[in-house]
């Protein structure tokens, strides 16, 4: 496999690691991302990834399989209350347009940033206002 | 009175000015260059394809290199789509993924989304 033998560069590496620190400051959310293969039913393999995570109440996950194109993203029974389906279907697809042009690394790292902007803590009454 | 004083204070300035070029005119005439100097021996033909031929061809090569260097050895990138044969990645997530997978129940009540390219 070129560019190593998981298909990114150090480069790549820390551009996606910088987008997730960037993630985290800016949604409030602990961001997440898998690459690498979901199976046959990528919904229940993302599901039981996000599963996984230290918190997955609200942890935010953002799962790619580049060999069979496909993207998930998984909000928790928390974390969707701040990032809801709308918003991560903006994510999905800001990373599908670059993923299209090849581009693996820019594509996750632009669905990080889109996500991020998404993810606004609702508004709490007493607190927003003084 | 006045108008003798102004006619000598006029008289003064206007013939200052022509006064001070004639008087500084010895030293600048030291400053005209010559047209007679000496041009050197010359270069020979390796002195003149070294100078003009070979140190730029120096520095071309040299900027080349650093280029290369920095961006070359970089290796082609993945094309999206082929069979990923490497370990899964995972930033952000658990420090044992294997183990952590494995005891791993789906999230239940969980949003998201979801598309294929």
């Amino acid at each position: 496999m070129p560019s190593g033998e998981d298909g990114f560069t150090e480069r790549d590496r820390e551009d996606i690691r910088r987008a997730l620190r960037l993630a985290d400051s800016e949604g409030g959310l602990p961001f997440s991302v898998y690459v690498g293969p979901l199976g046959d039913d990528s919904r229940a393999r993302a599901l039981t990834l996000h599963g996984a995570l230290s918190d997955p109440g609200h942890g935010v996950l953002v799962a790619v399989d580049p060999g069979s194109r496909r993207v998930e993203v998984v909000t928790g029974p928390e974390s969707k209350r701040y990032l809801d389906d709308r918003g991560a279907t903006l994510g999905v697809l800001a990373m599908t347009t670059s993923l299209t042009a090849g581009d693996l690394a820019g594509g996750i790292v632009n669905g990080l940033r889109t996500l991020s902007e998404h993810a606004r803590h609702p508004r709490v009454l007493h607190l927003d206002q003084p | 009175m006045t108008r003798v004083r102004n006619s000598t204070r006029a008289l003064l300035v206007v013939s200052g000015v022509p006064l001070t070029a004639l008087l500084a005119a010895p030293a600048l005439a030291d400053s005209v260059p010559t047209t007679s100097y000496d041009a050197g021996p010359g270069l020979t033909v390796t002195q003149t394809l070294g100078l003009f031929v070979g140190i730029p061809a120096v520095v071309i090569l040299t900027v080349y290199v650093l280029v290369f260097a920095l961006t070359g050895r970089r290796g082609p990138r993945y094309p999206v789509g082929a069979p990923w044969s490497g370990a899964a990645q995972w930033f952000g997530g658990p420090a044992d993924p294997s183990s952590a997978v494995q005891h791993a129940e789906p999230t239940q009540g969980a949003g998201g989304a979801r598309a294929q390219w």
